[in-house]
């Protein structure tokens, strides 16, 4: 049997740059267990604004379905923001894509979400700020060199962490330094990649529409909105990063890249940990968030404990990841879940395109067996759906 | 005084010692106790129905452990044969993304996808010669031993 999978990225995601995936270990993984169980699967990656409006994404991604999916059967696969993006053009409330683009709905057998913000993120907040832009751009341009190119830009990342920290007195000075910082790592990318690159960055800095959108404030409007379509299985990936202790930082003590990188993540940890109670980015049921008896049984499962509404993967609070069966809990960050995470192997034993690249430290731990389960239990579910429709 | 015979404690349905055997030490243990023929007599009789009671029991341990690694074999065996379909699926990815390593794109075009495999309870290889003759309360357990079952 014939599948087609769509892959949507989200915060600091760029589908592709140059010859460099975001996605190339969730599309091999994924590719190599619909072949060893008898499917072909091909994957489609949207090429998109991670940080573009998710209704002008959402139409984007159906335009590509209808082009490309024939008459085989469909998944969607979105991560973060991306996962908005699976269920606005699923949905059969929405009336913002024109119907001669969804005639292949009724192909669509699953829909994954990948911490995804369904309730918000403060983080989203912060980003939507006039400095939080500036910043949201740095850490994408970090992210893509980091990934893309291997490469540790630790003075860019210093001052990124300047930027985060400290009194705004000095603010006009810092954002000098931010964009030059910024400017310094797309030199690190080789002559071939800049301009894309650099094209890239402008793009974000020009359209941070989805920001405003996933505001926690919005999402608890859109979240009234937003229908499940019957029939489509849902399903979600969920994780939380480990909270700032002393005990880390001793970990990094001889690894300055690290040092940098786990104090960056901190701060984007604990901008998002913050707490409005009138917006608690989660599924409430009366005062206590809810999220099913399956989910909630499979939260204390692998999690030993129910998990506050603080806690979340550095971006995305974990409880605003949980909609429709929850498939895989875990210790992870934001990007850990797709495959960007500390590969331990020997660089000289492993193709390039193959090694691992972790984003920033986050003390998660995520390993390939973390990896494996999540991408066996997204896969079951896919197949599952697809058996049962 | 009273005497308890030892396959006593052992419920008849488990007893190796066939029925008729049983009554002939059964009668020389009793009727006959006092009369010994040449190697014939109670004791050795009932030295040589302890001595098949000992087997047995090696057997069956024997018979366990069998089962258990019959099982664990298959279940191995299913883990290598999933393990070998994704690197068979793996392999035809890399090559897809490597069409100038001709050599390699043809060794994996060459690879046949694996199945899994009936498991039987002798993996190690083929008996040679005639079976060796089984006695039906002990070996009845062989129709049940685990076989692999193809999840498909």
């Amino acid at each position: 049997m014939r599948h087609h999978v769509y892959l949507s990225p989200g915060m600091f995601g760029f589908g592709r740059l140059g010859s460099y995936n975001y996605f190339v270990h969730v599309e091999r993984e994924l590719r190599a267990r619909f072949s060893a169980a008898g499917h072909e699967l091909e994957a489609h990656v949207i090429e998109d604004l991670p940080t573009a409006s998710v209704r002008r994404r959402s139409t984007r991604l159906a335009e590509l379905i209808a082009q490309t999916s024939g008459g085989d059967l469909i998944h969607l696969v979105g991560h973060s923001t991306g996962g908005l993006d699976a269920r606005l053009v699923a949905s059969p409330a929405t009336c913002s894509i024109p119907l001669a683009s969804l005639g292949w709905l009724p192909r669509l057998r699953s829909v994954t979400t990948m911490n995804t913000p369904h309730f918000g993120t403060p983080l989203a907040s912060f980003f939507a700020t006039s400095n939080g832009q500036r910043m949201l751009a740095a850490l994408s341009v970090l992210t893509v060199t980091g990934l893309a190119i291997g490469a540790q830009p630790l003075a860019a990342a210093s001052v990124i962490l300047g930027f985060m920290r400290g009194s705004d007195k000095v603010l006009p000075f810092k954002l000098r330094m931010l964009d030059r910082s910024v400017t310094s790592v797309v030199g690190l990318v080789d002559d071939a990649r800049s301009p894309e690159v650099r094209a890239f960055l402008t793009a974000i800095e020009e359209d941070q529409g989805s920001m405003l959108q996933l505001s926690p404030e919005s999402m608890d409007l859109v979240g009234a909105g937003f229908a499940d379509r019957p029939g489509v299985v849902y399903q979600s990936t969920a994780s939380m990063a480990p909270t700032p202790k002393p005990q880390r930082w001793l970990e990094t003590f001889g690894h300055p890249w690290r040092a940098v990188s786990l104090a960056l993540f901190f701060g984007l940890h604990r901008i998002t940990a913050t707490l409005d109670p009138r917006y608690p980015c989660a599924a409430m049921r009366d005062a206590a968030p809810w999220s099913g008896d399956a989910n909630e049984a499979h939260l204390q499962r692998v999690l030993a404990a129910s998990p506050p509404l603080q806690a979340n993967d550095g971006v995305v609070p974990i409880r605003s990841q949980l909609w429709g069966r929850l498939v895989w809990a875990g210790i992870g960050d934001h990007l850990d879940v797709l495959g960007h995470y500390l590969d331990d192997r020997d660089p000289e034993t492993v193709a390039p395109e193959l090694r691992h690249r972790d984003w920033l430290t986050s003390g998660s731990n995520f390993t390939h067996a973390s990896f494996t389960a999540l991408i066996d239990a997204i896969t079951t579910g896919m197949l599952d759906a697809a058996a049962n429709s | 005084m009273s005497v308890v015979p030892p396959e006593a404690a052992v419920s008849p349905t488990e007893d190796p010692v066939p029925p008729e055997v049983r009554a002939v030490i059964e009668l020389f243990g009793n009727q006959l106790a006092k009369i010994s023929f040449p190697d014939v007599d109670a004791g050795s009789l009932r030295r040589q129905a302890d001595e098949l009671r000992a087997e047995a029991k090696a057997v069956a341990h024997a018979r366990a452990a069998l089962d258990a690694a019959v099982a664990t074999f298959a279940t191995r065996m299913e883990m290598l044969t999933e393990t070998a379909a994704r690197a068979v699926a793996y392999a035809r990815i890399y090559g897809d993304g490597h069409p100038d390593r001709q050599a390699l794109v043809t060794a994996i075009a060459a690879l046949s996808e694996p199945r899994p495999a009936m498991v039987t309870s002798a993996p190690a290889g083929k008996r040679r010669g005639r079976p060796p003759r089984q006695s039906a309360e002990l070996f009845d357990a062989t129709a049940s031993a685990p076989a692999y079952q193809d999840p498909a």
